[in-house]
């Protein structure tokens, strides 16, 4: 099983940016979304 | 998508608005019908383009997993997705936030809408009442007004908009109640009854009084408020957080749990995209960096996307007193700007708090076309540390930001202010 660096909790534009820019900074991230991406 | 939808139903409502302006601009316009499919599918389109480019950015990059389901934590740094286990160093959360319905009698039995439901809906209808006048009911009280829904706003406090500056407040309530929206103030909804034909009647005590008020559908707009905190198990992991006040974090948005930091609307604090934004580079960089950097929520400004815009950063002029400092106020009405009367958007005006002893910018306000891409000259100020670099700077002409350069050179002692009726000198025009 994958140990990730970082996980987040919640794809919306919060999540989104918290997961990008941690990839960009070489982590491996796992993000969680249960609906649509971006949020309301 | 980080409020693009409504923004879409603003661009639509406005040009609809402008069509039926034309006596002022020199053109007629006869049979304006109005095509509330065609406005969804347009909203529709810019969404999923830009939702589309985001989940192709995601897919494409291999460095991010995105799975899909309801996350709960099992133990410190242990998720679960379905069946799924999680193992992380660090988490960030980020679960933001869904309407508050208020425990209204009757509410549920009766049917509403919400802000992610109400754009989805089937057909206008002929009347809605919004229970709510902060940002999001002001918005659509103004939207569905224009697409030709007969608007009624319910607002619990004294004045619209209560967190804004006052004279913001009291005079967007102005312009929306004489463009036909009825605006009731200490009104709170008591009950709600299901009438025949699908419509509702909502029983309110206004002002001490109690009125009824019929109309089609409902839209709750009274806030919104974080959700999923009891899902998530937060005990489980030692965070500590309520569905209320959101979760508690320190000043580097670290929560009670050392590897576990919390950004943006949940946090209970200030609801923005952009904050939300900001808050996760800051604990991107604490969590996978150890570094301690701090959020500052004092030059977070926030927008209404009413017509004339809402923007504010910062304090306001009575705020900036009570803390105990010397304040002076520049203000600059928008009809006295070339560029608003050539637009005919002469609404308005632009206010900068400033400090008299320091000339730091404490706070700008401003009501007017565009505002919110006003606003930045006074976000930058206050980086700047003072108002000084726009007073030397030379605008275009002829802008609306020349409005603003004036707020900013014709800096008054607070009491010496003229009000938004004042008459302005002839050399203040341009």
């Amino acid at each position: 099983m994958t140990t990730y660096n970082l996980a987040v909790v919640g794809g919306g534009m919060g999540g989104l940016g918290a997961a990008n820019r941690a990839a960009a900074m070489g982590a491996k991230v796992a993000l969680i979304e249960s609906g649509r991406l971006g949020g309301t | 998508m980080g409020c693009i939808p409504t923004k879409t139903l603003v661009g639509s409502a406005k040009a609809i608005h402008t069509a039926k302006r034309g006596a002022e601009f020199g053109f007629g316009v006869s049979g304006l019908e109005i095509n509330w499919p065609r406005i969804r599918e347009r909203k529709d389109k810019i969404v999923n383009s830009i939702v589309s480019g985001t989940e192709r950015s995601l897919q494409r990059n291999p460095r991010i997993d995105l799975i899909r389901g309801w996350a709960r934590f099992t133990g410190p740094g242990r998720l679960g997705v379905g069946d799924r286990i999680i193992e992380a160093e660090r988490v960030i959360i980020a679960t933001g936030v869904a309407p508050n319905i208020p425990d209204i009698p009757g509410l549920k039995e009766a049917g509403f809408f919400t802000n992610e439901s109400v754009m989805d809906m089937e057909s206008l209808p002929a009347s809605m009442v919004i229970f709510g006048g902060g940002p999001e009911g002001m918005e659509f009280g103004q939207i569905f007004h224009r697409l030709g829904v007969q608007m009624t706003i319910l607002q619990r406090r004294d004045r619209v908009l209560p967190r804004e500056d006052e004279e913001i407040s009291r005079e967007l309530e102005v312009i929306l109640r004489e463009e036909g929206i009825a605006i009731l103030t200490r009104a709170v909804p008591t009950r709600v009854e299901k009438l025949a034909g699908g419509r509702v009647a909502v029983t309110a005590t206004v002002a001490g009084k109690q009125e009824r008020i019929e109309a089609d559908r409902i839209l709750v707009a009274a806030g919104r408020r974080p959700h999923h905190l009891a899902e998530l198990g937060l005990e489980r992991a030692g965070i500590e957080g309520d569905p209320d006040k959101g979760i508690r974090v320190d000043e580097t948005l670290r929560t009670t749990a050392p590897n576990v930091w919390a950004i943006g609307d949940v946090l209970g604090r200030l609801q923005h995209t952009h904050f939300a934004v900001y808050t996760s580079g800051i604990a991107v960089w604490n969590a996978l960096r150890g570094e301690a950097r701090k959020y500052d929520t004092s030059r977070i400004p926030g927008g209404v996307f009413t017509d004339p815009e809402v923007a504010s950063v910062g304090l306001t002029a009575e705020e900036a007193q009570a803390q105990g400092r010397r304040v002076k106020i520049g203000k600059h009405p928008m009809r006295a700007v070339g560029r608003a009367q050539a637009m005919g958007e002469t609404r308005g005006f632009t206010k900068f708090v400033v400090d008299a002893d320091t000339n730091a910018v404490l706070g700008m306000h401003v009501l007017a076309h565009l505002g919110a891409d006003l606003l930045p000259q006074g976000i930058l100020m206050m980086h700047t540390g003072s108002i000084d670099p726009l007073q030397a700077c030379v605008c275009i002409h002829p802008t609306l930001s020349e409005g603003v350069k004036s707020a900013a050179v014709n800096l008054k002692p607070l009491d010496a202010v003229a009000t938004a009726t004042g008459d302005l000198p002839d050399e203040e025009q341009h």
